[in-house]
C-alpha cells in the first residue's frame, strides 16, 4: 500500500526474494553453462545461451505457474507469491535474451529482415511434424512481455484490477505455446525419453496442482452459496416471520473463527462476513489491489488484512486506514439468536456500516 | 500445522514460523533441484559435432578459383602413385548466411588466387568464409587437371541418396547444432542466399558423407530445394567426385521426403 | 479473484488437463526417425582380401592389404571419429637407412569411414615404412605409424 509514487515499494521480504531469484538465476546458468562446456566442449557459445536461458525461462515459468495454485492449498506458500511479479519480469528477461539470441542466429545475417525470417521461413502452419516452432515461441514472447510491461501496480489500477487479472491470464496460454515449441523444436532433435519425460513431468505437476485447486474453489464457492444447499433454504423459509426484506440467511455465528471471515456468494455478490471482537460486518470480497479474497484474511490491528500484500481496511465502512485511500463495498449484517443474516444489495465503497453485535 | 494465530503479512519484516519453514524447505528444494536438474538436461542432450569456425583467426590460402558447380578453392598438394593430382577443395562460403560470389570479370574462371577469411571445418570437409579475394597468378588453362573434368551432362550412374538437406556452413562448425529441425530456418536462409545445399548421409556406424546438390545441369537448386530442408529426404542424381568433395547432380523434382528409415535402400534410382 | 475469474481458470486448466497431454503426445509422434545409409563413394578401391598388418593410433586405424596373387598392397585407413582438423594428408615413407628414406603421397583423407590407397610397385615390395598423417594447411603431423616387415 502506499500514497505516493513508489517505484518499488522495497520491504525486507521483497529484497530477501529478490536476492534468493537472483542467486538462484546465477547459480543456474553457472552450472549449466558450466557443465555443457566440461560435457560437450565442442559447443558453442550461442548455443551455450540458447540453451541456458530456454531451459531456465522455462523452469521458471513452471515454478511461476504452480505458486498460485500452491497458494490456494496450503497458505503457508503465500510469502512466494508475495514478490512474485519480480518472478514473472525476471523470467520474461531471460527468455527475451533466448529469443533475441535465437533470432540473430537462425535468422539475422541473411538476404531476409530477421522478422520476416521467422514467420517466412518455414511455413508449415499445417503439419504438426513440420510446424514452424519458432512462431510459438515468439508469441509466448510477446505475451510474456506485455505482461511484463504491465506487471507494476500504475498499471493495476489504471486498467483495473478484473482487466489486468484478464490480461494476465495470457501466461496460460503462454505456457501451452512453450511447452508446444519446445516439444515441436529442440526436442525433434534431442529426442532423448528423459528429455521428454522431465517436460511431461512439468506439465503434469503445472495441471496437478491447477486442476486440483481449481476443484478445492469450486467446492469453496458452491459452500458459499446458502441458497444452494439444504441448511440455506430451511433457513430462508424461517426467516420470513423474525428478519427484513432484503435480508437472506448466511450461515451460523459460530461458523466464523474470531478475527476471520466466511466467504458467501448471495445473488452473485462475493461477500466476506467477518466476526470479531464480538460483532459482524460484511465487505466486499476482493480486495481493490489485485482482488485478492479478503475473507482469507484476518483481522490485525483492527483492520481487515488481505493475505495476498497486505493491505487492509477498517471493516465498519471498507475503507483503508489513512493515509491510504483503497476501499471496498459494505453490506448490512444482522444477527438473530446464533443466525447471521445478510443483505446483499452493496452500500458505496467505504460506506459505514454498523456491525451487527453478536449475542443481543 | 498452521496456527491461526499466524497470518502471513508481505510487508512485515519477519513471517510467521510454519510459513517461514515451508518456504524454506521450497526455497532449498528449488536450489537442490539446480543441479540435478541442470546435469539431466546437458547429459542427455544428443551431442555437438566437432566442427569448427575458426572465427577472428585470418587464413591466408592460395589455390585456383572455381566456381562451377560451387565456388572451390582448389590446392594442388601433389601426385597419388598412379601419377594423379591430389587436390584439396575448400568451398568458398560468403560472411553471414550468404553464399560466395564475385563478378567473373573481376576473378575469372581458374584465376590463381589469394584468399584470406577464416577456415571452417569438421569430418574432413573444409569450407572457408572469405574476407578478401585477390588474383596472385595467371588464368590457368580449362585442360589443366586442376579444372574439374566436368564434360555435363554427367554420365555416371544414377544414385539414390537418403539424409537431410542443411546448409554446408552451418553443418561444418558455424553453427553447432548446425542440422535438424531447430535449424531448418536458419538453413533455409543460408541456401536462400546463396549456399550450395549439401545432403549428409551417414549410417547407423556413424560413416558419413556429405554430398553438394546442384542440378542435373550443374546450375544451383537452391530455391527448388528450400521446402526440403531439414526433412529427412531422398534424392536420385549423378556423382561425380571433386577431390575430396562430392557433387550430385541432382533433378530437385526426384527429392522425396521420407519417413522410414532404411539400412540400405540400393543405390540405384528407377 | 472474482467468482467469473474463478470460473475462467477452473474452465481453463480443465480444458488444458486433456488439451496439453495431447500435444505433447502429438509431438513424440511426429519425431523423425533418423534416416540412415551407407555413403556412396564411387571411385573408392575394392578391398585386397589379405590382412597383412593392422595398427591402431588414435582414431585411425591402419590396415596393409594384399591380394591374393600378391602382386597388389594397399593401405586401408578406417576413421573411427571426424576429424578435428581441416585438412589429412596421407604420406607413406619407405624406411631405407642406406638409399635414405623416400617419401610417397598416397592422397588425402575426408569423412568418417573407410579410405584405401593403392600402392606402387616402388612401395610394394619395400619391407619397412611409415604411414603419415599430416595437416597440410595447419602444418602438422598427425600420426606417424611404422609397418615393420
Amino acid at each position: 500500500m502506499s500514497v505516493i509514487y513508489d517505484p518499488i515499494h522495497w520491504t525486507a521480504h521483497k529484497r530477501l526474494y529478490d536476492w534468493l531469484l537472483l542467486t538462484f538465476v546465477v547459480i543456474y546458468l553457472a552450472l549449466f553453462s558450466g557443465l555443457q562446456v566440461l560435457l560437450f566442449p565442442q559447443i558453442t557459445l550461442e548455443t551455450i545461451v540458447i540453451r541456458a536461458t530456454g531451459t531456465l525461462a522455462f523452469l521458471m515459468l513452471h515454478i511461476i505457474l504452480c505458486i498460485g495454485p500452491l497458494c490456494r492449498l496450503d497458505k503457508r506458500f503465500l510469502p512466494m507469491l508475495y514478490n512474485r511479479r519480480h518472478f514473472g519480469v525476471t523470467m520474461f528477461l531471460i527468455a527475451l535474451v533466448h529469443g533475441a539470441f535465437s533470432i540473430f542466429q537462425f535468422h539475422a545475417l541473411s538476404n531476409t529482415d530477421p522478422l520476416v525470417s521467422l514467420f517466412g521461413s518455414n511455413t508449415h502452419f499445417d503439419s504438426i511434424a513440420r510446424f514452424p516452432f519458432q512462431s510459438l515461441g515468439f508469441f509466448a514472447l510477446m505475451i510474456l512481455f506485455v505482461m511484463a510491461a504491465t506487471s507494476h501496480d500504475f498499471w493495476l489500477k489504471n486498467l483495473t484490477p478484473p482487466v489486468w487479472k484478464t490480461l494476465h491470464l495470457g501466461v496460460y496460454l503462454a505456457y501451452a505455446l512453450l511447452l508446444m515449441h519446445v516439444m515441436l523444436g529442440v526436442i525433434q532433435l534431442e529426442q532423448s525419453p528423459v528429455l521428454i519425460g522431465l517436460i511431461g513431468f512439468g506439465m503434469f505437476t503445472v495441471i496437478s496442482v491447477h486442476v486440483l485447486a481449481a476443484s478445492r474453489q469450486m467446492k469453496k464457492d458452491r459452500a458459499a452459496q446458502p441458497y444452494k444447499n439444504e441448511v440455506g433454504i430451511s433457513s430462508i423459509q424461517s426467516l420470513k416471520y423474525n428478519v427484513p426484506a432484503g435480508f437472506v440467511y448466511a450461515c451460523e455465528v459460530s461458523e466464523i473463527p474470531e478475527n476471520r471471515a466466511k466467504m458467501l456468494i448471495i445473488q452473485g455478490e462475493n461477500i466476506a462476513l467477518f466476526k470479531y471482537e464480538n460483532k459482524l460486518s460484511a465487505v466486499h470480497n476482493l480486495c481493490k489491489h489485485q482482488n485478492g479474497p479478503l475473507s482469507e484474511g484476518k483481522i490485525i490491528d483492527g483492520c481487515i488484512t488481505c493475505p495476498w500484500h497486505g493491505y487492509q481496511y477498517l471493516p465498519e465502512n471498507g475503507q483503508s486506514p489513512p493515509p491510504f485511500t483503497e476501499k471496498v463495498c459494505t453490506y448490512d449484517v444482522l444477527v438473530d439468536g446464533t443466525q447471521v443474516y445478510l443483505n446483499p444489495k452493496p452500500y458505496p465503497e467505504g460506506t459505514a456500516r454498523p456491525p451487527a453485535l453478536i449475542g443481543l | 500445522m498452521e496456527q491461526d494465530s499466524e497470518f502471513y503479512i508481505g510487508w512485515q519484516d519477519t513471517a510467521p514460523p510454519t510459513y517461514k519453514r515451508v518456504v524454506r524447505r521450497v526455497v532449498l528444494g528449488i536450489f537442490l533441484l539446480i543441479p540435478l536438474l541442470t546435469l539431466t538436461i546437458v547429459y542427455f542432450q544428443k551431442g555437438f559435432s566437432n566442427g569448427k569456425f575458426e572465427y577472428g583467426k585470418t587464413t591466408e590460402l592460395e589455390g585456383v578459383f572455381t566456381r562451377i558447380p560451387v565456388p572451390f578453392l582448389t590446392i594442388k598438394i601433389g601426385e597419388n602413385p598412379s601419377g594423379t593430382p591430389v587436390l584439396k577443395k575448400i568451398l568458398l562460403v560468403g560472411s553471414g548466411k550468404f553464399g560466395f560470389t564475385i563478378d567473373p570479370e573481376i576473378i575469372k574462371e581458374g584465376a590463381q588466387v589469394k584468399v584470406s577469411g577464416f577456415l571452417i571445418y569438421n569430418d574432413g570437409k573444409t569450407a572457408f568464409d572469405v574476407e578478401r579475394i585477390t588474383q596472385s597468378g595467371d588464368t590457368i588453362s580449362p585442360s589443366h587437371p586442376v579444372i574439374p573434368d566436368n564434360p555435363l551432362p554427367i554420365n555416371g550412374p544414377l544414385i539414390a541418396l537418403r539424409g537431410e538437406i542443411t546448409d554446408p556452413k552451418c553443418l561444418l562448425g558455424v553453427m553447432n547444432p548446425g542440422q535438424g529441425k531447430p535449424h531448418r530456418d536458419c538453413a533455409i536462409r543460408c541456401i536462400s542466399g546463396g549456399l550450395p545445399p549439401v545432403l549428409k548421409v551417414a549410417n547407423e556406424i556413424g560413416e558419413t558423407e556429405y554430398y553438394l546438390l546442384v542440378g542435373p545441369d550443374g546450375t544451383p537448386i537452391n530455391d527448388q530445394l528450400l521446402d526440403f530442408v531439414g526433412d529427412g529426404v531422398m534424392l536420385c542424381g549423378r556423382l561425380e567426385q571433386q577431390s575430396d568433395w562430392w557433387v550430385l547432380y541432382t533433378d530437385p523434382g526426384t527429392c522425396k521426403r521420407i519417413h522410414k528409415a532404411s539400412l540400405n535402400p540400393g543405390p540405384m534410382c528407377n | 479473484m472474482t467468482v467469473k475469474h474463478r470460473k475462467l481458470h477452473r474452465y481453463i486448466w480443465f480444458a488444458f488437463a486433456f488439451l496439453l497431454p495431447l500435444g505433447w503426445l502429438a509431438a513424440i509422434w511426429v519425431i523423425p526417425e533418423t534416416i540412415w545409409q551407407t555413403p556412396v563413394h564411387l571411385g573408392q578401391p575394392p578391398q585386397l582380401t589379405n590382412l597383412l598388418q593392422s595398427k591402431e593410433s588414435g582414431d585411425f586405424v591402419i590396415n596393409l592389404r594384399q591380394d591374393s596373387t600378391e602382386q597388389l598392397k594397399q593401405i586401408e585407413i578406417f576413421i573411427k571419429k571426424p576429424q578435428v582438423n581441416p585438412s589429412t594428408v596421407v604420406i607413406l615413407e619407405t624406411i631405407d637407412s642406406i638409399k635414405g628414406n623416400k617419401e610417397q603421397l598416397l592422397g588425402m583423407l575426408g569423412s568418417r569411414g573407410v579410405w584405401r590407397f593403392n600402392l606402387d610397385s616402388l612401395t610394394i615390395n619395400h619391407p619397412d615404412f611409415k604411414v603419415r598423417l599430416e595437416d597440410n594447411i595447419q602444418h602438422l603431423t598427425l600420426r606417424s605409424i611404422t609397418f615393420k616387415h
